[in-house]
């Protein structure tokens, strides 16, 4: 870009190609912005027979009825936004839309498609969300002989055929890629991802022999702690009947449940581990004593935006605030049971939270932490579908409990991780992919009107008329066309 | 047809004796064919077409490792000595196996397999089967030449082959297609025995015909043809090339194109086309209508793309709907196919008596929108053609009366001016897709993977061709 004369700065070359001269914007065109023919953004409707063009991205912002809004005027123009920087090309009939819509005719001087065009190629400086018009109005603008401007105005339309074909590929893969995420999540959960593993090993112990074994392991610790209890205060059981108290968890029923594939089993929540809310009984929830300690502890929305894994705390606790609270261990899967419902991440520190948070400790023989929260993850609208439809949406510990989780075989559950991990990674990868494409094309667009700026896009004929001898022709027939009374056309 | 169907699976599973050796699925189910052929061509007596001295009993008779060495001396001299058809069938035939205990057992349970109950219309059957599974295989990749044989059926019904018709398909994959037609055809005739003995005779030697690109995919569609008693000339050839000009013309044409813009594989060459193109599926649609007799009709499957691509596709769809009468398109359901991620339909015409304004109005079924997801867990059957079957009406030439079910149903007309004000853009849909996100609803993840693959190649395809008129600054159709 020349840096010396700021007028022309924003074009994307050196030196002005032969037969081309520069002209300022009311040489190009003329403003025909209406100042009271405009339409806010909150009378739109969704159909109707004027479209509202205003300087949002869509081509069309929405419609109206009132047809005294319609811009009169010849047809087509080019809308700017004064605030986005957009460039519309308009051919047909329309009424202005909300704030910051510039409304430009194109003169004789060039022609409509290659007018719009050149907006497209200007860089603008960017002013955030202030005004730009003042930048265009201070712009001299390139102007090629006006066959030629036709020639690069139709090779440009040609050439963005193509991208926007590539453009529309890209967009077509965006929602895909969240589909293709949840589908292979569906895949795992199901068991499809492992079904060849399966094939392969057929004789793997099935996950209820090894929840039964839980099971009895969980009784027997129970058994001993009440033994314990009962010495502590010096009784001694004479028979078995205290043992009864235990209670044994129900099956669960599998009636309305998906089938699983062959060793996979349905496990409550409660069931796979120690589940428990968090605590901080102390009132107030802010009294300073709590914290400046060494114990991270962490607020339900911190479980929300921490993407799965929760790696440091914003706030300590003190002593003080442990002795209210629990700590609880590395790996421990938080699940948000208030507000945001069912967020999910594992703690990558110890950590002490609130009760609006409940801590899984994962019995890391059924399986992984890492399996867990992306399974709840999965059911998570299912799960908020349990809260009452009040403005503070809660979930309680008893439906918590009750979520049932699908387990498989014990030496499957590696497997089933592992190709998690390689699926999810694959869709991110997709998703790099994609991103570059945007990036790509983007970049490929900007070639497009750098090319066609530099005039390299076509080729020039010699027997154009110079730019320069319209310029003077039009200047002279403006001078001409002055009314008395000094107003434009 | 259980005890076909017990065959077949015993026939899949006898790929793990092959697979001990090392042998893809492709090349084993090309090596279970050579044994199939000589085993068929005993049980339906019809070993006078192979040379003497090598048929079933000649190699079942060997012994040990001579067997392995009689086989492949056998293969070549199939491909080389034997005649007309064998001859096609065997060339270049030879063998994946190494392990002359491989060969035993393959000839031993060959032989063992219950013939008895399995004649010759049923083998053919079982054949079909093989290619089917072996079209499932996905990393066989050979699900490309297959097409899914409920929309086969579907297609034949509506078109409605005749006995002395002459059908083709210009793009044959294993024969599929050609095969279905035949069926539907004895059907009609008690097994051909209604006809007198000459057309019986056309029906066997003439009626079916076409080309097939792939050598190792020749060979299959022509083992299948075989076993169905059809033994028109399939030719190994590119319908692209010159040569592709000299099919002759057709009273039906049945067929299913490849799909994909591979560059490798060149343009096609042919230069009778009025509209020259790289894109192979509109190649394949010029070389289709332009190749049927006045008052002939296709019914072809291609990919979205031939329906809407700007320029030269927008051309050669007005000139369909010029020269023809493109009565009905339907849009097939994805998830269908092998090749994973394709949006299809199946074009509907028939050639005019004139060259002008054939086309009044098109009739577009949507059986792509609200569809269950296809594929492994919930296969595409007959009964999902059935609606559209109703549709579509008896008349294979597409003008039985027919209702336009309005915004809310899935069959709708559209004039020949409402398709011009588009653009002759016939990728035309109405109805919302309510399909939401739930995670059981959703299709396998290999075919969502396949549709991002598919969509971001087209991106790149486009940006490359952008590139290249960049810095040529040529400007291509």
């Amino acid at each position: 870009m020349s840096g010396t004369d700021r007028e022309k700065g924003g074009w994307p070359f050196e030196e002005l190609p032969k037969g081309w001269c520069w002209a300022p914007l009311d040489l190009v065109f003329d403003n025909v912005t209406s100042s009271d023919k405009k339409l806010k953004q909150k009378q739109y409707l969704q159909e109707g027979s004027l479209a509202v063009v205003d300087q949002g991205q869509e081509l069309v912002g929405g419609y109206t009825n009132d047809e005294s809004l319609a811009y009169k005027g010849e047809l087509p123009v080019v809308i700017f936004g004064d605030h986005t920087r957009c460039a519309k090309f308009i051919d047909f009939y329309f009424a202005q839309g909300a704030d910051g819509v510039k409304v430009l005719r194109p003169t004789p001087l060039v022609d409509p498609k290659f007018s719009h065009k050149s907006l497209l190629a200007l860089e603008l400086p960017d002013k955030g969300y202030s005004r730009h018009f003042k930048f265009l109005k201070a712009t001299k603008f390139p102007v090629p002989p006006l066959h030629e401007q036709k020639r690069i105005a139709d090779r440009i339309d040609a050439l963005q055929d193509r991208s926007r074909r590539a453009r529309a590929a890209l967009e077509a893969a965006r929602p895909l890629l969240d589909d293709l995420r949840r589908s292979v999540l569906a895949a795992a959960f199901r068991g499809d991802l492992t079904a060849d593993w399966r094939r392969e090993n057929p004789d793997t112990e099935p996950a209820t022999e090894l929840l039964k074994r839980i099971h009895q392991e969980r009784r027997r610790k129970w058994e001993e702690a009440e033994l314990a209890k009962m010495r502590a205060k010096g009784k001694d059981p004479q028979d078995d009947k205290w043992k009864q108290k235990y209670s044994e968890p129900e099956p669960v029923d599998t009636s309305g449940l998906p089938g699983l594939p062959k060793g996979w089993c349905w496990v409550r929540l409660s069931e796979l581990g120690e589940m428990a809310r968090g605590k901080s009984k102390h009132r107030p929830r802010n009294d300073p004593q709590l914290f400046g300690g060494e114990y991270p502890f962490l607020q339900t929305g911190e479980v929300a935006q921490a993407n799965g894994q929760i790696t440091e705390a914003k706030k300590y606790y003190s002593d003080f605030g442990l002795a209210q609270s629990r700590l609880f261990p590395v790996g421990t899967v938080c699940i948000t049971i208030a507000a945001n419902i069912a967020d999910t991440a594992i703690l990558g520190i110890e950590a002490c939270f609130p009760d609006s948070v409940v801590g899984v400790i994962v019995d890391k023989q059924l399986l992984s932490p890492s399996y867990l929260e992306t399974y709840i993850r999965t059911i998570r609208a299912d799960l908020a579908a349990f809260a009452p439809a009040t403005a503070q949406k809660n979930i309680n510990l008893a439906i918590l409990n009750e979520v049932v989780v699908p387990i498989p075989p014990e030496e499957e559950l590696a497997e089933v991780d592992k190709k998690i991990q390689k699926a999810l990674l694959l869709a991110d990868n997709a998703q790099k992919e994609v991103t570059a494409g945007h990036a790509k094309l983007a970049a490929q667009e900007q070639a497009i009107l750098a090319k066609a700026f530099r005039g390299e896009l076509v080729p020039q004929d010699t027997a154009d008329e110079p730019a320069s001898v319209l310029l003077e022709r039009i200047k002279a027939a403006r001078e001409a066309q002055k009314p008395k009374n000094g107003k434009r056309k | 047809m259980a005890t076909t169907h017990d065959i077949v699976q015993k026939l899949w599973n006898l790929c793990n004796v092959l697979r001990d050796d090392g042998i893809t699925y492709h090349q084993y189910v090309t090596e279970l064919t050579y044994l199939l052929f000589l085993k068929m061509a005993k049980e339906t007596g019809t070993e006078n077409q192979l040379p003497d001295g090598y048929r079933w009993d000649d190699l079942e008779n060997q012994e040990g490792v001579n067997q392995l060495s009689f086989y492949k001396i056998m293969l070549v001299h199939l491909g080389t000595e034997a005649s007309g058809r064998v001859q096609a069938i065997y060339a270049n035939a030879s063998s994946s196996l190494t392990q002359p205990r491989n060969l035993n057992k393959l000839v031993q349970s060959i032989d063992e397999l219950d013939w008895y109950s399995a004649r010759q219309e049923g083998l053919g059957d079982l054949y079909e089967g093989l290619l089917e599974k072996n079209a499932n295989e996905k990393k066989s990749g050979a699900g490309q030449y297959f097409t899914p044989r409920p929309l086969i059926d579907s297609m034949v019904e509506l078109v409605k082959p005749k006995a002395g018709e002459l059908v083709q398909d210009p793009a044959a994959g294993t024969g599929g297609f050609l095969v279905a037609a035949d069926r539907h055809i004895k059907e009609q005739t008690d097994d051909l025995f209604d006809l007198p003995e000459a057309q019986q005779k056309f029906q066997r030697h003439q009626a079916f015909y076409g080309n097939e690109l792939v050598p190792e995919t020749h060979r299959l569609a022509l083992m299948n043809l075989m076993l169905h008693g059809i033994e028109g000339p399939v030719q190994l050839g590119d319908t692209l090339a010159p040569s592709g000009a000299s099919l002759p013309k057709a009273d039906v044409i049945l067929t299913n194109p490849p799909f994909g813009t591979k560059k490798g594989g060149g343009q096609p060459t042919r230069d009778d086309f009025t509209f020259p193109t790289s894109n192979k599926q509109l190649a394949f649609l010029q070389h289709i209508y332009r190749g049927l007799k006045p008052g002939g009709r296709a019914a072809v499957v291609l990919p979205d793309n031939v329906l809407f691509e700007d320029n030269v596709g927008q051309r050669i769809r007005a000139d369909l709907m010029d020269k023809c009468n493109l009565h009905t398109v339907l849009r097939l359901p994805t998830g269908i196919f092998y090749a994973q991620g394709v949006k299809t339909n199946v074009l509907f015409f028939s050639r005019g008596a004139t060259d002008k304004g054939n086309t009044k109005a098109v009739y577009v079924y949507d059986m792509r929108a609200n569809m269950p997801n296809f594929g492994k867990r919930t296969p595409l059957t007959r009964e999902h053609f059935r609606e559209f079957e109703q549709a579509f009406g008896n008349d294979p030439m597409g003008g039985s009366s027919r209702t336009d079910t309005g915004e809310a149903g899935r069959f709708r007309c559209f004039t020949r001016e409402m398709i011009s004000k588009r653009g002759e853009n016939l990728d035309i849909s109405w109805l919302r897709d309510e399909s939401e996100g739930n995670g059981e609803k959703l299709p396998e993840p290999e075919i969502i993977a396949a549709e991002i693959l598919a969509n971001l190649r087209t991106a790149m395809e486009e940006m490359e061709e952008l590139s290249d008129m960049l810095d040529n600054g040529e400007v291509t159709e």
